[in-house]
């Protein structure tokens, strides 16, 4: 089978690149299995096996290259695309992805939607790219007139739109041969709006990273060997619930308990989180390290931590790509009960509702709890990387890929 | 047998038309006819041509067909072995039939054009060339003064329609004018380009003149003359250009334009011009091969137009055109003709709304800072414009509690209100209040009509994905299992090989 995917993989911009990263070798073994499945009309051996990378810069990206699969600039994909059995688009909502634009319309594929939400991607596309065809469709198409009068007047004047209220991603669900997701949750959400479109729900890949010690992590960094460390990760908005977070060690510190919270990702351009946490006096229990690029430093501070802690309030089917990558690490994670989160394995996690009345109060008690049973942590932390193991192995995940593209092709 | 068929599409022209025949009428020899057809003219036009050119073959229309139109009507009727043209504006300088037949008499020439004048002596057209990529035409030595700069017969991209000459052979090959340009303007360069694609030549011959007094119907300043030669523009590019030159080349110019462009003028004249061509596609467009695509530096501009070579905008091989129906097939790659189409067309409707939409440079700006609209007039708009209609108006008394004065004020008033304001500013008022509602509901009429094309939009959007969709599965397993029967997948190689050896 002859496949090219379509991808970012600059890192530095969009996690989807460590994710097709974690991938690629993967695939590329399984479009070139020697034998084809035993349910396979066609048999694939008769096919040369392939996988070309295309991205927006190929040559900044060669490096990357690793067995079986080679990159090559996006703008070759008209000229390959008569040799190609499948393209597969790893989409998402960031300007990481405004390059996908030209291809995805005039050469479908199998689209790995990494958000639900493309509102700001053709929010880009209309008012820098000078495309605003496609902003007014993928609103009609997914909303009919209320849709369309909605991006005329976006377009007449920006103004707050129902984000992300409004997906915008069912147009091109619907017109794609395939739809990826990785979570029933968000399959579901896409599934309402599109009922025509073929969604199939694969895991993420993720990669069993070997764990640094704790002890070693912490002296590493600095930490306290007896602190009670906990990670928060993502990007930081009011949706994250970060005052609940700040109220809740605040009840920890006063509960006698050395506790200590990392914030790990950049801020949103709505909220600071400093000022809360100076207006708390918690200067010396917060540590804010905002976005962090290299992954092995992430993987130490996850190392470091007795704890997770991903809380949303909102959540709109996205890929649950942290949360799965500090399951990976080992650590037992506190989420609310909204979304993909909800169908992460209770072995591993505690799910807070999102309706509770007092959210700090709510994670206190869970906080406190795990402090207080370290066991119960340690088999947490057992349960979360069987788990990743199991589910979301990239090997298996290439596989299903490979079936998913077999159906497609076999019709 | 006729040897020249002159044709004269004439519109209003009773100014003009008597000096136009009276100049061609002394040329013409006794094998030669002169057809004037009159595109429904409102003037004196028809009874000056029965009245005073009875030599003259006038067909009426009943209907004004635009210039394409009127010209195809006169073709159809003439019986000559050349046909030749003018507007009726044009008067022909002496010896201008014999040097357009001369030309006409080379094998390979399928189009002459002319050397036009304006009134003050200065050139109008000496030939023209059509600049890469927005199909922006220009003339040869427009406004220069005549100093035999351009006394060369020679090749040229286009010439104008206002006088020039063709074969019969040709235009039985070729075909008529794309009436498709309605009312006017590039509707004589497409001709050219396909007369050029079918292998004839299209030649600027020098030696006939006339002066154009351009009585041009619409004026060049005007919003409507700007819509029709954009509308023409954008029409001929799609149907000329290879359908990857119309995707990469034009349109990514022509947003460039749009922006740079005074956004009033893009919303008055871009934005109308490209949705007419939107909805008028034309039924055929060039077939798409790299091999079409001129580089820029092979395109010279207007300030450098070389004496010689011309450029070539057309690919060599004179490719046939293809149909957007598909009724004939594009060769190799059927699926990506498919997808320049569908790039062609998504392309014409980007330039539609970002032309509606232009705010000039600050769109960006805008976006870092948006409206907060109050929830209740997000949607639905209409909402926005107070469409019931207005009460009608009260007089109100004036009202006094003072003793005396105020009784004394209150009949003053009445009786100059009397006067002066019920017979005057009230009756005005109340028209305007009239006028107000009629617009009102004229609005409301069009907003309604606006929310059910937008509602067909949509469902034509909708059925037009899940097509998209069921035609990308079909070309994926087409693709896929033509891969698996052909004979140089090296698997099967391998296994004939293989199967070789074993026998």
């Amino acid at each position: 089978m002859r496949v090219a995917v379509v991808t970012p993989l600059d890192a530095r911009t969009t996690g989807v690149a460590d994710y097709s990263l974690d991938l690629l070798p993967h695939l590329a073994r399984a479009v070139g299995a020697d034998e084809a499945p035993s349910d396979a009309a066609i048999p694939m051996a008769r096919h040369p096996s392939e996988v070309v990378v295309l991205t927006q810069d190929a040559e900044r990206s060669q490096p990357e290259c690793g067995d079986g699969w080679t990159c090559r600039p996006v703008m070759e994909l008209p000229r390959l695309a008569p040799e190609l059995d499948l393209i597969i688009y790893q989409m998402g909502n960031s300007p990481a992805h405004d390059f996908m634009a030209l291809y995805l319309h005039a050469y479908p594929g199998l689209v790995v939607l990494h958000d639900l939400s493309l509102h700001d991607f053709y929010v880009r596309q209309a008012t820098l790219a000078g495309r605003p065809a496609a902003y007014l469709r993928a609103f009609g198409f997914g909303y009919g007139l209320q849709g369309t009068r909605l991006a005329r007047r976006y377009l007449r004047q920006p103004m707050q739109i129902g984000y992300p209220e409004y997906l915008l991603s069912e147009w091109l669900a619907a017109r794609s041969p395939g739809v990826i997701v990785h979570s029933h949750h968000a399959a579901a959400l896409l599934g309402g709006r599109c009922p025509a479109a073929r969604i199939e729900v694969v895991p993420m890949p993720m990669p069993l990273p070997d764990r640094v010690a704790s002890a070693d992590a912490r002296a590493q960094l600095g930490l306290a060997a007896d602190a009670y460390v906990i990670v928060v990760f993502g990007v930081l908005n009011l949706s994250k619930s970060p005052i609940a977070v700040l109220d809740a060690l605040s009840l920890l510190l006063a509960a006698d308990i050395p506790a200590q919270v990392v914030f790990i990702g950049q801020e949103n351009s709505a909220f600071r989180l400093m000022p809360e946490v100076e207006r708390r006096e918690l200067q010396a229990d917060v540590i804010q390290l905002g976005f962090v690029d290299d992954l092995a430093t992430v993987r130490l501070w996850l190392s470091a931590a007795d704890v997770a802690v991903g809380l949303r309030t909102l959540y709109w089917g996205e890929t649950p790509a942290s949360a799965v990558r500090v399951l990976a690490i080992g650590l037992p994670l506190i989420v609310n009960d909204v979304g993909a989160f909800a169908e992460l394995p209770d072995s591993a996690c505690v799910k807070i509702s999102p309706d509770v009345p007092d959210a700090a109060e709510a994670l206190y008690l869970v906080l406190e709890e795990l402090y207080r049973e370290p066991n119960r942590r340690r088999a947490m932390g057992v349960a979360a990387r069987d788990y990743i193991g199991r589910k979301h192995d990239p090997g298996q995940v290439a596989d299903h890929y490979v079936r998913i593209a077999e159906a497609i092709l076999n019709g | 047998m006729t040897r020249a068929s002159i044709i004269v599409v004439s519109w209003n022209g009773e100014a003009y038309l008597g000096r136009c025949l009276d100049a061609l009428l002394v040329q013409i020899g006794p094998d030669d006819e002169v057809i004037v057809v009159d595109n429904a003219s409102t003037d004196s036009s028809v009874a000056l041509v029965r009245e005073r050119y009875p030599q003259v073959h006038l067909i009426q229309n009943e209907r004004n067909l635009g210039f394409a139109g009127g010209m195809n009507v006169g073709l159809r009727a003439a019986h000559g072995e050349c046909f030749l043209s003018v507007n009726q504006d044009v008067e022909v300088h002496r010896g201008w039939l014999e040097a357009l037949l001369e030309a006409l008499a080379m094998p390979e020439v399928g189009i002459v054009g002319c050397k036009l004048f304006y009134p003050d002596g200065t050139i109008q057209h000496a030939g023209g060339v059509v600049h890469w990529p927005q199909a922006v035409v220009d003339h040869h030595g427009y406004r220069q003064p005549d100093d035999g700069q351009w006394d060369e017969l020679r090749p040229v991209d286009y010439v104008t329609g206002a006088a020039w000459g063709f074969r019969r052979t040709m235009v039985e090959q070729v075909g008529v004018l794309d009436e498709g340009y309605w009312p006017g303007y590039y509707e004589e360069v497409d001709y050219c380009f396909r007369a050029r694609r079918a292998g004839w030549q299209v030649i600027y011959a020098p030696k006939a003149m006339g002066v154009h007094y351009e009585s041009a119907s619409l004026g060049k300043t005007s919003d409507a003359y700007q819509k029709a030669f954009h509308r023409g523009r954008l029409r001929f590019a799609i149907k000329n250009y290879a359908l990857e030159q119309v995707g990469e080349a034009l349109f990514s110019r022509e947003r460039e334009y749009v922006r740079g462009e005074q956004a009033a003028f893009a919303r008055r004249v871009l934005a109308p011009a490209s949705l007419s061509t939107l909805l008028n596609m034309p039924p055929d467009v060039a077939i798409p091969t790299a091999a079409a695509i001129p580089t820029a530096a092979a395109i010279p501009m207007a300030a450098a137009i070389p004496m010689a070579p011309y450029p070539q905008l057309l690919p060599s091989d004179h490719s046939p055109t293809v149909r957007m129906d598909g009724a004939s097939s594009p060769g190799a790659g059927g699926m990506d003709f498919l997808a320049l189409v569908s790039e062609v067309i998504s392309g014409l409707s980007d330039l539609y709304l970002l032309a509606l939409y232009t705010r000039g440079g600050d769109q960006v700006d805008n976006h870092e800072q948006p409206v907060q609209l109050p929830p209740d007039v997000a949607i639905p708009m209409a909402a926005a414009i107070p469409m019931a209609p207005y009460p009608p108006l009260q007089e109100h008394d004036f009202q006094s509690d003072v003793p005396i004065v105020g009784p004394l004020i209150r009949s003053v008033r009445r009786l100059v209100y009397g006067l002066a304001a019920r017979w005057g500013v009230l009756a005005v008022i109340q028209q305007q209040n009239q006028v107000n509602q009629l617009i009102a509901q004229h609005l409301t009429r069009l907003g309604q009509r606006m929310d059910e094309l937008d509602a067909r939009l949509v469902d034509q959007d909708r059925d037009l994905a899940h097509l998209a969709r069921a035609v990308a599965e079909v070309g994926i397993r087409q693709r896929y299992l033509a891969k698996m029967v052909s004979p140089t997948n090296p698997a099967d190689q391998d296994v004939a090989s293989s199967g070789a050896s074993e026998a």
